[in-house]
């Protein structure tokens, strides 16, 4: 019984809580406890156990939707990480073609220009044939220049 | 019977929009509804804050609503439908527990409705400091004093009705007898409130006790309708006393 209660308190309210004082401590019971107390003290619980069942449904779909929205969110900032890596992955293979090409022009200042005019409009897509090509050329060349050191004059 | 409402304004509610539970909050809030019994524990704890208030009907022994008709278990559920969706706000600081903050909620409510009935339905009512600000109309301290017989008794003049009351009801027991001791005892000494006090200050065997105290139910039914004739308290009064 709280002492925040007694003040002002009318002596018929005393009789009152004198009356109903049955030493129930809804903390320390069972739940079979609970739904018999409540069943001898005449509480209807069937439409309040409905409405309970029914927020705490509510409560547990929020929490889903809030779950699903973070998993989202997580998703978007690893593809946006992944882009960014992708970014930096097509700037390596522009350096790497732009050194080749002019490496290329070094022997071949012609075909060098040639593929220099396809590098100024190259997509991501188009560098990495470039690359490809221009490997071709390197390996070609160096198959030339071996030749050419085997089988002098 | 006036209303029970619970969306009296009290520091901790925001008077703006509410804010959901979310997150962790409502990860905490749904792992304590997901408890067993959680709602009944609930209900159970709301009654027996209300009975310690005073609230149930000493002349009706299967009286269990509240103002306004709801039940405990009614205003449970309100109390944690508000909470989810942030018309109370969960101060987890405060109540690392959500069961407890319901519980917190709960005795806010029956406190509030209380001191507004006492002070409206007083003689001279005198506003004071922030009793000029409760002055906002709402739904509960607007209301006047209910029609239900039990709460003319407990709020008309302040009280004075049903002590006057309940000094002629002991005056009717049987001399001597203990349910005329407890009567009494409740009458005269405000720390009678608990079974255990009572017992121990009238030195009674808790046989003895319950014994009496049935008696004191059986009794109280008959003479508040004997007493209501008396005082000329009409039909509609008592209407809701079964």
């Amino acid at each position: 019984m709280s002492a925040d209660n007694r003040p002002d308190q009318t002596k018929l309210e005393r009789l009152a809580v004198l009356l109903r004082d049955d030493g129930v401590d809804p903390e320390t019971m069972e739940v079979a406890e609970l739904a018999q107390y409540l069943k001898d003290q005449k509480v209807e619980m069937a439409g309040p156990q409905k409405q309970f069942a029914a927020l705490l449904k509510k409560a547990r779909a929020r929490q889903t939707l809030e779950r699903a929205h973070a998993r989202r969110l997580k998703a978007i900032e690893r593809a946006k990480s992944l882009l960014c890596a992708g970014a930096d992955a097509a700037e390596v293979v522009r350096e790497k073609v732009r050194s080749m090409i002019q490496n290329l022009g070094q022997h071949d200042p012609e075909q060098a220009q040639v593929y220099a005019r396809e590098f100024e409009k190259a997509t991501p897509e188009d560098l990495r044939v470039l690359e490809e090509d221009l490997t071709l050329l390197e390996l070609e060349a160096a198959e030339d220049e071996k030749g050419d050191s085997q089988n002098p004059g | 019977m006036n209303t029970l409402v619970s969306d009296i304004r009290q520091p901790d509610m925001l008077p703006a929009e509410p804010v959901p539970l979310s997150g962790a909050k409502l990860d905490a809030a749904i792992k304590a509804m997901e408890a067993a019994g959680f709602i009944e524990r609930l209900t159970v704890r709301i009654m027996k804050l209300a009975a310690g208030k005073g609230f149930y009907n000493p002349f009706d022994e299967v009286d269990v609503d509240l103002p306004g008709g709801k039940s405990a278990a009614d205003l449970a559920t309100e109390i944690v439908e508000k909470a989810l969706i942030g018309r109370f706000i969960w101060d987890d600081e405060k109540h690392p527990d959500f069961y407890r903050f319901c519980c917190s909620r709960g005795e806010s409510i029956l406190s509030n409705w209380l001191a507004k009935n006492r002070r409206l339905t007083s003689m001279s009512p005198v506003f004071e400091g922030d009793d000029v600000e409760e002055v906002d109309a709402n739904a509960v301290n607007s209301a006047i004093a209910g029609t239900d017989v039990y709460e003319i008794l407990r709020f008309r003049n302040g009280g004075k009705l049903g002590d006057q009351l309940l000094e002629e009801f002991a005056l009717t027991l049987a001399d001597n007898s203990d349910e005329q001791s407890i009567v009494m005892a409740v009458h005269d000494d405000r720390e009678c409130i608990s079974r255990a006090y009572c017992r121990g200050k009238l030195n009674l065997s808790e046989k003895n006790f319950d014994a009496a105290m049935k008696r004191i139910r059986r009794a109280a039914s008959d003479f508040l309708k004997e007493w209501c004739n008396r005082n000329n308290i009409s039909a509609e009064e008592r209407k809701e006393v079964r």
